[in-house]
């Protein structure tokens, strides 16, 4: 299925510069990405999994600093480009997509004048030739009667709607990969299946890498071939989401798996995670699930993160494995 | 078995109101005939989709909005009809949890005096007393003692909601609303909560009305499911047979469309897909409201409005299939 290596995140650190001090939102995280997967990142609130969204878009806000590592998009790191060869990749080459799609769009313009201002931007074409092109992607994402949502104000549509337009607009200049950051998670689940279904098959159809970001399991499992579980802005996990799901390594994800209500079965109690995560301003040294770990031991809390490989398709930061 | 709450026909329209003189030009019909009945000691779960209706039902159950017909009883008395003493007494029995803490509590006030309060407004406690009362309910929730002299901002979401629930709990209700309760958390999260829920229950003999879009999270705590849809109860019964044995078209939908962990092997029971999404509850279709998004309707669902069928005591479909 897969195409060769497209993306190859390495070693990324990012901080964020605020008023009560400066938060280490990822630490050495590492991924690769190869042309046509569909990726899962999962993690919960403070997992960094935004924030690495984000900074693969090329789109991290103001105060936050890369400290270190690379991004490789086909070969290119995209970190060392200057601003005017970077606007070649943002949003052309990876494009994203956000929680809410209200926020996505300016409220005092029509759909069609962000979809024709994206177009015109990116492949400077007439007004016309553009609206032409706004109703096509509308098509293409389904939304019914495209010349009404042209002309329709991002207030006058329903939240699964807007998200379709978002996706179109997103999709418009013909990127290679796209970033999803919770994209269905205020939509309800009549809606948020098919916004998957779309996601999905668009990602066939035009040959898209997806990264979908979630904390949602069930999401993972229906829609992503390969899955990365983040905790307080390192990668804990990585594999193909099947295993990832039923057979987690990682005491981690084994705990979050735990935690999920499942319609399909009947009650047996959910476990729980006790204690809350480490305050990011000053992570732990060594692994920073520790402290919530049944098996965490004393080498836990000192010894630097490591990966075990687990057979050719898994890597796990945790002691249990490897040696 | 005398249902603790009970639901009959429950009606309320919102008017749209237009120009200057806010001249009426149509209703929302929020909530249009809801019926049902919570035995003591249950959990009753309303499901739907936003604009279903679940919310305002609870609103009208808690006298936040007056219905426009019907009528809720409330250990066999008349809810719609109290006033004053009985009102404020009845106020004590039903208290309710929302979905954000970060709203439901004032951020100016300590933790201390939140919870402290409906205990002054319903209860002749003194001052001693109440203290003694706070950290006994900080301790029931699972928080320690120190978080009496925080402020909600400072605490995570969890801890917040445990805040709310122990204000909630404070004046010792029979019936706890639950609106959405852990909508808000992350998943880790929503699990306490939910287990401290059921622990809650069970320990002080309460009985909950529940509110959730998420099917899993009324799967694990309900003994009763109504599946509501555009102001109208489309399936109601005990969880087991909406889960084991749903009938409704809706229903069958609503359960397909939920992502799940699962293998890639056993992919979803029939998927069905309702293609678009929700009328305005302003102006809902004749005949079945689901009928025009519904894979099975015929000419005759555009036409009557079905009643609810009786299946079994408990389970009812509002269906013509059935």
């Amino acid at each position: 299925m897969s195409g060769g290596r497209l993306l190859r995140v390495s070693d990324l650190t990012v901080h964020y510069y605020t008023a009560e001090g400066v938060v280490k939102a990822l630490r050495n995280v590492s991924l690769e990405v190869d042309s046509g997967d569909s990726l899962c990142v999962i993690g919960e609130s403070g997992s960094g999994k935004s924030t690495l969204g984000l900074a693969i878009a090329l789109s991290l806000p103001k105060n936050a600093v890369v400290v270190s590592g690379s991004i490789l998009y086909k070969g290119v790191d995209l970190l060392k480009l200057p601003p005017s060869e970077a606007e070649k990749y943002k949003g052309r080459e990876i494009s994203m997509i956000f929680q809410d799609p209200a926020t996505t769009f300016n409220p005092l313009f029509t759909i069609g004048e962000h979809l024709t201002d994206v177009l015109r931007y990116h492949f400077g074409l007439s007004r016309q030739e553009a609206l032409g092109k706004a109703a096509e992607l509308l098509k293409m994402v389904r939304l019914p009667d495209p010349s009404r949502i042209l002309n329709a104000y991002p207030h006058e549509l329903s939240g699964g709607m807007l998200q379709r337009a978002a996706i179109a607009a997103a999709l418009a200049p013909r990127p290679k990969v796209l970033i999803a950051d919770e994209p269905t998670t205020m939509l309800d689940v009549v809606t948020q299946a098919q916004i998957l279904d779309l996601l999905d098959s668009l990602r066939r159809d035009l040959d898209l890498t997806l990264i979908l970001i979630t904390h949602n399991l069930g999401i993972a499992s229906e829609v992503c071939n390969k899955t990365v579980v983040m905790y307080a802005g390192v990668v804990v996990e990585e594999g193909p989401t099947e295993d990832v799901i039923l057979n987690p390594l990682h005491p981690y994800t084994a705990k979050l798996v735990k935690a999920v209500p499942v319609a399909s079965k009947t009650r047996g109690k959910l476990s729980y995670i006790p204690g809350a995560l480490p305050d990011l301003r000053n992570p732990p040294m060594g692994c920073p699930f520790a402290d919530r770990c049944e098996h965490a031991s004393s080498k836990c809390r000192t010894a630097p993160l490591k990966y075990a490989h687990v057979g050719h398709t898994r890597r796990v930061a945790c002691v249990l494995y490897g040696e | 078995m005398e249902a603790l709450l009970k639901v009959h026909e429950l009606v309320k329209y919102f008017p749209i109101k237009k120009g200057l003189f806010g001249k009426v030009v149509g209703y929302v019909r929020a909530v249009d005939g809801v019926s049902f009945e919570v035995p003591g000691g249950t959990v009753f779960a309303l499901v739907g989709e936003s604009g279903s209706g679940k919310t305002t039902v609870l609103k009208c159950i808690l006298r936040l909005e007056e219905p426009t017909s019907g009528d809720i009883f409330f250990n066999g008395r008349k809810v719609t009809e109290l006033r004053g003493r009985d009102l404020k007494q009845y106020r004590r029995s039903v208290q309710a949890v929302f979905q954000n803490p970060y709203l439901s509590l004032n951020p100016r006030m300590k933790v201390r005096d939140i919870i402290a309060e409906p205990l002054k407004i319903h209860t002749d406690m003194s001052n001693k007393e109440i203290q003694k009362k706070v950290l006994e309910l900080l301790a029931l929730v699972g928080l320690p003692e120190a978080v009496a002299n925080q402020h909600p901002p400072s605490l995570s979401g969890g801890q917040a909601q445990r805040v709310a629930i122990a204000r909630a709990l404070s004046i010792e209700p029979k019936l706890l609303l639950l609106d959405e309760p852990t909508s808000a958390l992350d998943v880790s999260v929503q699990a306490q909560i939910l287990n401290l829920l059921l622990e809650l229950k069970e320990k002080l003999k309460l009985t909950y009305v529940l509110v959730t879009h998420d099917l899993s999270v009324a799967r694990y705590m309900s003994d009763y499911i109504a599946v509501m849809y555009l102001g109208k109860i489309m399936e109601i019964g005990k969880t087991d047979e909406i889960f084991d044995d749903p009938k409704h078209p809706y229903t069958l939908a609503l359960l397909s469309s939920i992502p799940e962990p699962r293998p890639r092997a056993d992919k979803p029971r029939k998927r069905i897909v309702l293609p678009g999404e929700p009328p305005s509850p302003a102006n809902p279709p004749s005949g079945c409201r689901l009928s025009n998004r519904c894979p099975y309707a015929t000419r005759e669902c555009m036409v009557t409005e079905p009643g609810l069928v009786k299946l079994s005591e408990t389970h009812y479909v509002r269906c013509i299939r059935v």
